[in-house]
């Protein structure tokens, strides 16, 4: 059963009890009687198989109101993690918004059977690229442009390497958009499905962007890692494209690595074998359509 | 006294360019150019300091002799303090 087959009342139902969500190789329990929490996930997440509540639960999280005066004035919503309360509570207009937080965080804090790298990863058939980036590089932008040209959605911000086997593990979730990407999207995609946004968060304004039924549907199809491209949006570039060495792209995915160190040398012999596997680049662009187009060169020269 | 390299260190090369792991404190560096040539030598045997200075000095020919030994003095310690690489006696070579 997916998402989708539930009605607004039946999911908010199941939310009170604790909605079991699988998310790639992992599996949630949130629990929350907010309805942007179940609105959110009605529109974001339709694709996404709801699992029987007494399975095993990788993560249990819980996004409430706090109780008190904050439940009414200037409301607010906390997030629970196994009953503990990691973050100051927020607004509770963000609420979905810190749902995905959290749940980054729950990922990356403890999911160390996986190396895991702050990187966007997209795939074409079984070769996936690897996408480090700065925070205002235009990472999510591209990997949501990408997504909506044919190439399938594994993560936005997390990408997840098997240690075992070196190949890379999706999620497809929703890509987090920040500030101008969000109008963008909506003039590069009219018909995409874009969450309400949420103003005056820590990273601004952002709103989440529906990952493609296709993306979901693969999700658990893994892809072996074949490019790196360091991505930088720049304002009136003309589009760059160069080789960028072996070494510098280590460097570069290790300074993004979520728990590079947790895993010692295996983390190092990891990387290694990821870059070995790949070509790596650095791109400068300002035109989501010139990016997309190098793209469809490396996919076409693979 | 003879260098080699730490046995607390596992070596990437891609190209010429060193990455360097330090299996004691988890670090990762990257090695610039001079750092690759020390290493280059001494993975081929450990070497005396002298003899490190010795041939790539004789390598060299953009920068005055001194100013060069300096750099590789400043390298040397460098590789040393931070453990990638290591002196010990000839017999514990």
């Amino acid at each position: 059963m997916n998402i989708s087959h539930l009605s607004t009342l039946e999911l908010r139902a199941c939310l009170q009890e604790g909605l079991q969500l699988k998310l790639g190789p992992f599996s949630a329990r949130i629990t929350s009687d907010q309805a942007g929490i179940a609105q959110g996930i009605a529109l974001l997440y339709p694709d996404f198989p709801v699992e029987n509540v007494n399975d095993f639960a990788d993560f249990h999280v819980r996004l409430t109101t706090p109780l008190g005066l904050r439940r009414w004035m200037r409301p607010q919503i906390n997030f629970y993690f196994d009953g503990q309360r990691p973050f100051k509570p927020l607004p509770l207009d963000q609420a979905f918004a810190m749902m995905e937080w959290g749940l980054n965080w729950c990922i990356t804090g403890y999911m160390h059977q996986y190396l895991i790298l702050h990187a966007a990863v997209l795939a074409r058939g079984e070769n996936a690229v690897i996408l480090p980036g700065a925070p205002g590089a235009g990472k999510s932008t591209l990997t949501a442009a990408l997504s909506l040209r044919g190439w399938r959605l594994l993560s936005d911000e997390l990408t997840l390497i098997d240690p075992q086997t070196g190949l890379i593990h999706g999620l497809a979730r929703p890509i987090s958009l920040k500030n101008q990407s969000i109008a963008v999207m909506h003039a590069f995609a009219p018909e995409a499905v874009i969450g309400p946004i949420a103003h005056d968060t820590a990273k601004g304004s952002v709103a989440h962007l529906k990952p493609t039924n296709f993306s979901v549907t693969q999700v658990a199809v893994p892809a072996k890692p074949a490019w790196v491209v360091f991505p930088r949006w720049k304002k009136d570039a003309s589009i760059q494209f160069n080789p960028l060495s072996k070494s510098l792209a280590f460097m570069g995915l290790a300074e993004q690595g979520f728990n590079y160190s947790v895993h010692g040398e295996a983390g190092f012999n990891i990387l290694t074998k990821t870059i070995d596997a790949c070509d790596c680049y650095d791109l400068t662009y300002s035109q989501l359509d010139e990016a997309i187009d190098v793209f469809s060169r490396l996919e076409l020269a693979c | 006294m003879l260098v080699s390299l730490s046995p607390e260190v596992a070596l990437q090369v891609w190209a010429g360019e060193y990455i360097a792991y330090d299996r004691a404190s988890g670090d990762t560096r990257l090695l610039d150019q001079l750092a690759a040539s020390i290493i280059e030598l001494i993975l081929i045997r450990p070497r005396s300091l002298d003899e490190v200075q010795s041939i790539l000095l004789q390598q060299q020919t953009d920068l005055p002799t001194e100013e060069w030994r300096v750099e590789l003095e400043n390298c040397l310690a460098n590789l040393l303090s931070l453990g990638v690489i290591h002196a010990h006696s000839k017999s514990s070579a």
